[in-house]
């Protein structure tokens, strides 16, 4: 009896002993503040990183605790752990669907308390893609971003390639390129969104900057299935035809460097790219640097779009604050005082990110990249949102996946565009 | 005064059982009836607001083609996997329980691969396919076969093998382990006896070897069942079910649907019909080991 009685003890102090060590789990000693973001590869980690140890330097009895996770893998975590109400009290958006997803389930603070300070640092259309209702729900800070191809200058000296302007003078290139044995372009298709930038780009350079928006809007007869898709979808499978791109690309990541290392060791010229590139060279392969430059994706014959319109964000990555975070106010602190300050610039500057701020030109003047980088932006006609950013998750995905079919030849242009306008009219109706 | 005792067991059982209980009935028996009941909702997963739409997702998902793609991809892979790892863990099982000097060194490299994480594994054969520089294109390069070489994880025809074949790797020590186990059981001199009467080594294989190893074998079949049916790991580290969906299955497909569409409801539509579709299954096949061999416990 009295063995039993110890063992029975023993055993209520056991599991008293475990629901404690969860208790203290869930409970924050101290206050911490939690960011996650995805700058695993990037410089932009670095200075992030630098700017928490200020920030609680200057901030005793805070804990700032910066979490950077793998980009694709990062939009599931944070949807479960939104979902599960234990988000953390900062974290990374894109902005638009998806963030509005977030939004109208109040999972995201409303930042008016900082609003007319962030309004009075940054550009106007720095705000586009994360204000709802009026109201501002994150603050930028990857910097402006926009898809361009970027090449290896060398090979293109060497075989005496010029920058291609216009459509046909850019299959003239990929042909000289693959006459040498070298890849025309780098592209890792296993993620998607990279083979999108293609799809926006065409539809684009042949129906404008219309051509999304209308179809979008259902304004007048404009769909998804017009000619426009259809022509964008034909070019992408003669370049995928005329094997401009690496074999099995399809299958290659991104997110672990399948497509830039054909660039870095010459296998390919080219590569399709936000400009967060040479700021993830500027890490990867800094000696590279001087070998890489870029050109505005090349205008179309006959399409009706600018040649100077890009597509990318004025602020491609931002930083948004949870309702469910116990340090609204010194998160908002951090945000406001922290986040793009004049040391965050000039390292952001020094890394090849031209932050979206007013007088950002005045950080960028000696370093050419940027300057043109900022100059192309200033001279564009219309920066388009990612299609998969801009629509709601779902359409975002479906946009996506045919996207991957029409680049592996799975679907024809036709049929392409039929199942888009589909998914968006089924949507709309739901 | 025996009852007394045995009260006791059961009270020290009890106490012993319960924590594991409580947990098991939390995270694996609760969830399966809430799948169901979440099914019929409209839900993003995020806002307490769910909308109640009846059968609407079931109807739905019997319209799905890539959904209908995912199943047929799942009972490929139930079939392969039945088909290759329970034969090679067979064999390996019984090179390594032979008596030879380097039979363990064998079991412990054989066994490594089980002992690696999931996106280990995959990150590892991600580079192994990689279709530049990856080794079996790189070898068959070499070797003057070029025209074998190609993407393949980006290519539609051979992604789902490519990714079974990594599968197999993972899952084939794990079942030689069983089958190793299995075979030292059997007594030896059954196979002493076979000698004597001057059987050769693979009748013994076949006529003892075999016989006394098939409730080891349907128990390996119905584990290699049941996995391959709710499998994710790999596809997802590797794949991500495409490319354009021909390497998707229904665990992956409903990871989607509810983590990255925000369509909750559907999603536990998908993980509901699994669970229908893997009980129904499992319990066929062990009715047929039963019926067939007198299967006991």
């Amino acid at each position: 009896m009295k063995k039993f009685s110890i063992t029975l003890l023993m055993i209520v102090l056991i599991v008293t002993l475990g629901f404690l060590v969860f208790a203290a789990e869930g409970l924050t000693f101290g206050n911490e503040i939690t960011m996650w973001d995805v700058e695993t590869s990037s410089v932009l980690g670095q200075i992030v990183d630098e700017h928490a140890k200020d920030f609680m330097y200057f901030n005793p009895g805070y804990e700032l605790k910066i979490v950077h996770i793998q980009n694709d893998p990062y939009k599931t975590k944070l949807k479960v752990a939104m979902g599960a109400g234990t988000p953390p009290d900062l974290f990374y958006t894109w902005g638009g669907g998806p963030l509005l997803e977030y939004v109208n389930s109040g999972m995201v603070e409303p930042l008016d308390r900082i609003e007319g300070f962030l309004r009075d640092k940054y550009i106007p259309s720095a705000f586009s893609a994360v204000t709802f209702d009026g109201h501002v729900y994150a603050v930028p800070w990857q910097g402006l971003t926009g898809v361009f191809f970027w090449y290896r200058k060398d090979i293109f000296e060497k075989l005496g390639l010029e920058v291609p302007k216009t459509w046909d003078e850019f299959t003239e290139v990929c042909e000289t390129l693959k006459n040498n044995n070298i890849i025309p372009i780098a592209l890792a298709g296993k993620n998607k969104w990279t083979e999108s930038f293609y799809y926006m780009y065409l539809a684009d350079r042949m129906g404008g900057e219309d051509a999304f928006k209308d179809a979008w809007a259902r304004k007048g007869d404009a769909s998804f299935d017009n000619q426009i898709f259809i022509k964008a979808a034909e070019m992408i499978q003669d370049m995928v035809k005329k094997d401009y791109f690496p074999k099995g690309f399809n299958g290659m990541d991104e997110d672990t460097g399948q497509a830039r290392v054909l660039l870095y060791s010459g296998k390919a010229a080219m590569y399709l790219m936000g400009t967060w590139f040479p700021n993830t060279l500027a890490n990867e392969n800094p000696e590279m640097a001087k070998n890489i430059d870029f050109f505005n994706f090349p205008s179309v014959t006959n399409g009706k779009g600018n040649p100077t319109n890009l597509i990318g964000s004025a602020g491609q990555g931002f930083i948004a604050l949870t309702t469910t975070s116990k340090e609204k106010i010194k998160a908002m602190d951090f945000l406001r005082n922290y986040i793009e300050d004049p040391v965050w610039i000039r390292k952001s500057v020094e890394s090849g990110l031209v932050p979206p701020v007013k007088h950002a030109a005045s950080y960028v003047v000696d370093n050419p990249l940027l300057a043109k980088i900022a100059d192309l932006f200033a001279k564009a006609n219309h920066v388009q949102v990612y299609y998969d950013q801009y629509l709601p998750p779902e359409l975002g995905e479906k946009h996506k996946d045919i996207t991957q079919q029409i680049f592996g030849l799975d679907i024809t242009p036709e049929e392409s565009a039929k199942v888009q306008e589909k998914a968006v009219v089924e949507f709309l109706s739901r | 005064m025996k009852s007394k005792v045995e009260r006791h067991n059961l009270f020290v059982a009890l106490a012993f059982l319960s924590p594991a209980l409580f947990f098991y009935l939390l995270y694996f028996i609760i969830p399966v009836p809430m799948s169901f009941f979440y099914s019929l909702f409209k839900w993003n997963g995020l806002t307490p607001n769910m909308e109640f739409i009846g059968l609407k997702n079931w109807n739905f998902l019997f319209q799905d083609s890539i959904f209908w793609k995912s199943v047929i991809n799942n009972f490929v892979l139930v079939i392969m996997s039945i088909l290759i790892q329970i034969p090679m863990g067979i064999l390996l099982g019984t090179l390594v329980s032979s008596k030879l000097k380097s039979a363990k060194i064998f079991k412990l490299l054989y066994f490594i691969p089980m002992t690696l994480s999931a996106v280990a594994i995959g990150l590892i054969w991600i580079f192994i396919y990689e279709p530049n520089f990856g080794v079996i294109n790189t070898f068959l390069n070499n070797v003057g076969l070029s025209n074998l070489a190609c993407g393949w994880l980006g290519d539609t025809k051979t992604a789902l093998g490519a990714v079974i074949a990594t599968i197999c790797w993972q899952y084939i020590p794990f079942y030689m382990i069983i089958f190793s186990a299995a075979i030292s059981s059997i007594p030896k001199e059954l196979h002493e006896a076979a000698y004597i009467d001057g059987a050769n080594g693979i009748q013994t294989f076949f006529k003892i070897t075999i016989p006394l190893i098939t409730n080891t074998i349907i128990m390996a079949c119905i584990l290699a069942l049941t996995g391959s049916l709710k499998y994710f790991g790999l596809i997802y580290v590797m794949t991500e079910g495409g490319p354009s969906h021909s390497t998707e299955l229904m665990a992956v497909y409903m990871y989607k649907q509810s983590f990255t569409n925000f369509r909750m409801g559907y999603g536990s539509t998908v993980a509901s019909f699994m669970f229908i579709l893997s009980i129904g299954l499992t319990i066929l096949t062990l009715f047929i080991g039963v019926k067939r061999n007198g299967l006991n416990g």
